[in-house]
């Protein structure tokens, strides 16, 4: 019940993303809405856990992605085994789960480009960089508008 | 070989998904990935559909807000408009209600052959029991007392009546069919003479008609001449009753004038400069009388 309610936050993430993208997009920068649930899952489950709910995903998101299929999956299955090894060091609070979402961010957009010149000989400009530090500063405001809800939800589960 | 997977399961499950991803992303462009790829996407078209008719339904629903809003706008513009459409429309019925009533009213001017003053009304007699009405023209026009007032109204021309004061810029003016007015008239048919008096109502009576007079209901009576202030021949009505002829010397008949008093706008004055001299000189020999004998009166 527990892992359908979870699949289910990350279909819904998707649909928000899939659809309702051109809404939630600022000068032409949408926000990752599933790698901030799988860090949020990530700092209260597993690693192994976090590396599974990060591949499906990262997987679902692929499939409905014109990019690389995988290239998602292998990101978001190795960002949650990441932010589940970070909580191992910090505590779950806004700051640590903030900071985690700006860092991995980051990480997954260097290390989506850095396959995707492997795969596609795509090339990173400065104007690439700017636009991944305004994606991880978008990822970081949905974090803190995501995060009383999965205080709450977690509070409800204790 | 099996019981080390086992005991590092949950490594080499993660380490088989890495191999996946990697693997897939090597092979992203063949047939086999290409169905998988397909396979996800049809299930999870479901979710989009029902996520994309959220998403429709709520932006059918805002936009309806907002069409709304500009409906309600748009109606408030169209009110206004109306209402200024419509204002529009009254003084440009009025214009030309005015602009017809004038140039009748300037053909009946030409065609009358004495030398009038087109003048308006400026307020009617706020009482009850007298009929007169103030004009824009005066003395400085060259109105007289006694001048005769006539107007074109609905297709008739019609006697209003006789000015009774003048002042520089105005001129009061005494009705038809006001009690004190007296008019000498004659049926104009059988030319029958007598004298037109108001009742203050609708009606004038023609009255001194000799008991043999021809006289029939609808006969047209105009002015007699006789007296030398009107001229001969303006229009004043026509009978509508006519008096039974069983006694006295005369016979009295109900008169309908032609003109409408409530509805006097535009009005001329006849300019009889022979009356205007003998009224002047009548006047002023009155005065002098007047004055003669209270000065003899003094002494």
């Amino acid at each position: 019940m527990y892992w359908a309610i979870w699949v289910g936050i990350v279909i819904l993430c998707l649909v928000l993303q899939t659809v309702y993208g051109n809404i939630v997009t600022i000068c032409g920068i949408k926000p990752d809405f599933l790698l901030v649930i799988i860090i949020f899952f990530a700092f209260r489950r597993s690693t192994f856990e976090s590396g599974i709910i990060g591949f499906i995903a990262g997987i679902l998101q692929d499939s409905l992605s014109g990019d690389i299929l995988g290239i998602n999956a292998f990101t978001k299955l190795i960002m949650g085994l990441i932010a589940s090894t970070i909580k191992k060091m910090y505590a779950e609070n806004l700051i640590s789960i903030l900071l985690s979402i700006f860092v991995l961010t980051l990480v997954q957009s260097l290390l989506i480009f850095a396959l995707q010149s492997i795969f596609v000989k795509s090339v990173v400009e400065i104007s690439t960089m700017n636009r991944i530090l305004l994606i991880a500063l978008y990822n970081t405001v949905i974090g803190i508008l995501v995060f009383p809800i999965f205080h709450n939800a977690k509070r409800g589960e204790e | 070989m099996t019981s080390f997977f086992w005991r590092h399961a949950r490594t080499n499950v993660i380490v088989v998904l890495l191999s996946i991803s990697i693997l897939l992303m090597t092979t992203h462009t063949s047939l086999s990935i290409g169905y998988l790829k397909r396979g996800i996407m049809n299930t999870l078209l479901p979710f989009q559909l029902l996520g994309a008719q959220i998403k429709f339904s709520a932006q059918d629903f805002f936009s309806a807000i907002q069409e709304l809003q500009s409906v309600r706008e748009e109606n408030r513009r169209l009110k206004e408009e109306k209402r200024q459409f419509s204002l529009e429309r009254r003084q440009w019925q009025e214009a030309l209600s005015e602009n017809k009533r004038l140039k009748n009213l300037l053909n009946y001017q030409r065609r009358i052959p004495y030398e009038t003053v087109a003048a308006r009304v400026i307020s009617y007699d706020p009482s009850n029991w007298a009929n007169t009405i103030i004009i824009d023209k005066g003395e400085k026009d060259g109105i007289y007392r006694l001048a005769p007032v006539v107007t074109y109204q609905d297709g008739k021309e019609g006697l209003v009546g006789r000015v009774i004061g003048v002042e520089n810029h105005s001129a009061s003016v005494l009705l038809l069919h006001d009690q004190n007015s007296m008019i000498g008239a004659q049926i104009l048919r059988s030319k029958d003479k007598g004298v037109i008096e108001g009742d203050n109502y609708r009606f004038c009576k023609l009255k001194f008609l000799p008991y043999d007079a021809e006289v029939v209901k609808n006969d047209i009576v105009v002015t007699s001449g006789d007296g030398g202030i009107f001229p001969k021949g303006l229009f004043i009505g026509y009978v509508v009753r006519v008096g039974l002829k069983d006694r006295g010397l005369f016979r009295e008949v109900d008169i309908l004038p032609f003109v409408k008093f409530s509805k006097l706008e535009d009005l001329l004055v006849i300019i009889n400069k022979e009356i205007y001299k003998s009224t002047f000189k009548k006047e002023e020999k009155d005065y002098l009388t007047i004055t003669t004998m209270n000065g003899k009166g003094n002494q």
